[in-house]
């Protein structure tokens, strides 16, 4: 009763196998690697998951840190198929080695981040420089201290930061647990953190960060069928809808 | 005016008395393992006893559930490992207890060069103590014990480790530095005894089972233990006109005496025991007592026949030939003191 | 000693474990820029708030160790055991755990935090208790076990000699434990100047107050790689001498 199902599946594969020239035969799934900046890994990872249901042979493999981190992995030459990073820049100092197109797939504002209740009282960006507010930030040398030094300029703000972190978990961990009254996050670390509240930064949108996507080339010189497949799920307003529900904006 | 002491400890089955007399200097004799070490550093505070009292001329160091704490007992204790503290300078270790007792580090340095100096070790001031001899490391002690003017001193075998000629130095010394000093000496070879002791106890087992002046007790023993201790073999027996009566009939006859009917006993030391096999020749001129040999006790050039009687010193070779069983004679010397027991 | 044959290659082996990386960080310096990128204002700011927490940390290190090795020493059965896995435990956690607890015990909603006032967070003082608390365990094992070597009969003797505990402590047991205490300090200072995450969790990031220098090569490590390689291999260096003044020949005698 069962050979004939065994034969019908494993015809399906031999079908594919035939038409996807990147799939591998006997129908073992071929593994892609994304590599995707670690403000994205809920919504990468349920993107990956609608991909990995449309495409059955094929088996997605999600790294997630920071862009400098996965820029520079990609340039040491780490195999990878897909490259998300949380900014231009980033991307273009891969793009300025490798050839690859990168798109913007998603943007993201900056935004006030308080612990749950605002026991600092914050209203907005003004309300940041009162005295006895202990304000943490990025530190300008990493993108998301840069944007916000533009924001506060943008708002003719100057802050005074106790803690200048190297990244928005860091700053987001000091502000959920209460040893600042406010951080200054994206608004899409803010939506997946838990004991904080947001609270409106004004001229947030004097930097809106943009989200680059690539698919990166082979050995043999240009991206796999199924890396640029995976671009294009997350360009699909099936993705936009994924993105949006976690915060980001619109290219 | 004296130091007394009851040291109990059941853990270490000791329960000892002793009184030195405010200046002399008490011999405590025993074998190794007899208690000495524990009885010394109980009186000095370092090891707590269970029970009993310690007074030092009227003063009460333990007793009533009280115990006076180490730094104010002032009774100094020199250890057979001598314990100097090895990172300070001869000088520093002599003048660490007066400087305790409340000298300006001066007075300190002048009295503990006064101490190097009775100890003959002023040229020793600036070495460590790693950079000294046993007998060199063995003075410095002895200074820095002294140094405090402590109420007693208590020597726990000062002369053991040393060689010949260091022993022989520190005796000296000792016999000089300790007099008018309290102190106790705690050693098991006659010859210190002799030669440091005004009193005498005897530990066996962590009992004093004897105590007295030391011509008390090193010549005139009452026990085997002590006799043996003073290097001498005890033989009883009673007093029957003018001769010492032993258990299996044998007249030994002796001088002086308690009455007749009375138990006594002389102390003699083995190497003036002669020795004969079953169909030996036999010296006139002596007591001959029949035996048994109990034991054969290897010491140095010469190898101790104990019977259950009386012991001779006999020299290797004639010693190869006995067994212990055999049937022996004991020639003990006429004419020695009886003492009654 | 001289062991089988067959261990050559696995020493050589472990010998490369330690070696390829460091030989991986000297790769990356840029020798031209090392100086300049030593010298730059953030690598000193940050490499003189390290020696100077560090050295402050080595000195509580040695007020507070010295007194629990001894007290851990006092402890009898089966509590001792108890109390020494507790003390060392913050040699075994990962140093982002140690940053929480740090936070949870010192931190403004800390069981500490009413009485702080939170004034502690984001200052040096947090950097030195966040060294501090991980460098601590060095100096305790060292006094315990140097401890345990003594059999007391010095400090009994300085004792019958008239002098009290506490000219004990310091005339004849802590200079005996001279070496030990040496190792101990060095040890705890060279833990103290590598300390990251705790200080990266509890006292956060902000030049010349908190950010010490391996928070520094964190951050340049994002912005520029050459710094951090420069920087790094500056704390290599210091943490060599460090280890090699601790593990001298004869140091122990």
């Amino acid at each position: 009763m069962r050979a004939p199902r065994f034969a019908a599946v494993g015809a399906a594969a031999l079908a594919l196998a035939a038409c996807a020239p990147t799939a591998l035969p006997e129908g073992r799934p071929e593994t892609l690697t994304v590599l995707a900046a670690s403000s994205l890994a809920e919504v990468m990872t349920t993107i990956v998951s609608d991909f990995e249901a449309d495409h059955p042979d094929v088996n997605v493999a999600v790294s997630f840190a920071g862009s400098s981190t996965l820029a520079s992995q990609v340039l040491e030459g780490a195999p990878a198929d897909v490259l998300a990073t949380a900014d231009e820049a980033t991307m273009a100092t891969v793009s300025d080695e490798l050839e690859i197109e990168p798109q913007i797939f998603a943007t993201n504002t900056l935004t006030i981040a308080v612990p749950a209740g605002n026991p600092g009282g914050i209203t907005g960006v003004d309300s940041l420089s009162d005295a006895g507010v202990v304000l943490v930030t990025c530190a300008p040398q990493v993108p998301c201290g840069a944007a916000t030094a533009l924001v506060a300029e943008a708002s003719g703000a100057t802050l005074s930061p106790v803690s200048e972190e190297s990244n928005v978990t860091d700053v987001l961990g000091k502000v959920a647990s209460g040893e600042a009254d406010a951080g200054i996050v994206y608004a899409t670390d803010l939506a997946r953190a838990d004991g904080v509240e947001e609270v409106a930064l004004e001229h947030a949108d004097a930097v809106v960060n943009r989200y680059p996507i690539a698919a990166l080339p082979h050995a043999s010189g240009s991206p796999s069928q199924h890396a640029r497949e995976f671009v294009a799920a997350v360009l699909s307003s099936e993705g936009r809808a994924v993105l949006a529900a976690a915060g980001f904006g619109a290219p | 005016m004296s130091l007394d002491a009851h040291v109990l400890i059941r853990s270490r089955a000791v329960d000892a008395r002793l009184t030195v007399e405010r200046g002399r200097t008490l011999v405590l004799l025993g074998t190794n393992g007899a208690g000495k070490s524990t009885v010394l550093e109980a009186i000095a505070g370092i090891v707590p006893v269970d029970s009993g009292e310690i007074a030092i001329h009227g003063r009460a160091l333990t007793g009533g559930g009280r115990r006076v704490p180490l730094a104010s007992r002032r009774i100094a204790l020199l250890s057979q490992d001598d314990a100097l503290f090895p990172t300070m300078s001869v000088l520093d270790n002599v003048a660490f207890g007066p400087r305790s007792r409340g000298s300006s580090r001066e007075e300190a340095r002048h009295t503990a060069r006064a101490w190097l100096e009775r100890v003959g070790a002023t040229d020793l001031a600036a070495r460590r103590p790693t950079e000294l001899s046993g007998g060199q490391a063995r003075r410095v002690a002895i200074a820095r014990a002294l140094a405090p003017a402590p109420e007693a001193v208590l020597l726990d075998e000062p002369l053991a480790r040393l060689d010949v000629e260091a022993a022989t130095a520190i005796r000296a010394l000792l016999q000089h530095v300790l007099r008018d000093v309290t102190a106790i000496v705690a050693t098991h070879d006659a010859l210190d005894a002799h030669a440091l002791a005004d009193d005498v106890a005897v530990i066996e087992a962590g009992v004093v089972v004897e105590a007295g002046t030391a011509s008390e007790v090193l010549t005139r023993p009452r026990t085997a233990f002590a006799a043996r201790m003073a290097a001498r073999v005890l033989i009883r027996g009673t007093m029957q006109g003018g001769a010492l009566v032993l258990v299996n009939g044998t007249r030994v006859p002796v001088a002086g005496g308690p009455r007749a009917g009375a138990a006594a006993g002389i102390a003699v030391r083995p190497t003036l025991i002669a020795l004969a096999l079953g169909d030996e020749p036999r010296v006139p001129g002596r007591a001959w007592v029949t035996d048994t040999v109990v034991a054969l006790e290897p010491r140095g050039d010469e190898v101790r026949v104990h019977g259950s009687a009386a012991a001779a010193d006999v020299d290797p070779a004639e010693a190869s030939r006995i067994i212990v069983g055999e049937r022996v004679l004991f020639g003990v010397p006429t004419g020695l003191p009886a003492y009654a027991i | 000693m001289i062991g089988p044959r067959w261990l050559v290659p696995l020493a050589v082996a472990g010998a490369l474990v330690v070696l390829l990386p460091l030989a991986g960080l000297v790769s990356r310096v840029g020798w031209s820029e090392f100086g300049t990128s030593v010298t730059a204002p953030a690598s000193l700011e940050a490499l003189a708030l390290s020696l100077r927490t560090a050295t402050i940390a080595t000195l509580l290190v040695i007020v507070l160790g010295i007194p629990l090795g001894f007290a851990l020493r006092a402890m009898r059965g089966p509590w001792r055991a108890l109390v020494r896995a507790i003390v060392l435990v913050p040699l075994v956690l990962p140093p982002v755990v140690g940053g929480l607890a740090l936070l949870y015990a010192f931190g403004r909603r800390g069981l500490l935090g009413d009485a702080l006032g939170g004034s502690l967070a984001f200052t040096t003082a947090a950097v030195v208790l966040a060294q501090t608390f991980v460098a601590l365990p060095f100096m305790v094992v060292s006094v315990e076990s140097a401890l345990a070597q003594r059999s007391g009969r010095h400090e009994a003797v300085a004792g019958t000699l008239g002098a009290s505990r506490t000219r004990i402590l310091f005339r004849v047991t802590l200079p005996a434990l001279g070496p030990a205490l040496a190792t101990g300090a060095v040890l705890a200072f060279a833990r103290a100047l590598g300390e990251f995450g705790a200080t990266l969790t509890f006292a956060g990031s902000l030049a010349g107050v908190t950010r010490t220098a391996p928070l520094e090569i964190y951050l340049a490590r994002e912005t520029d790689p050459a710094q951090a390689a420069a920087l790094s291999l500056v704390l290599v260096a210091l943490a060599v001498a460090v280890v090699a003044i601790a593990y001298r020949p004869g140091s122990r005698r």
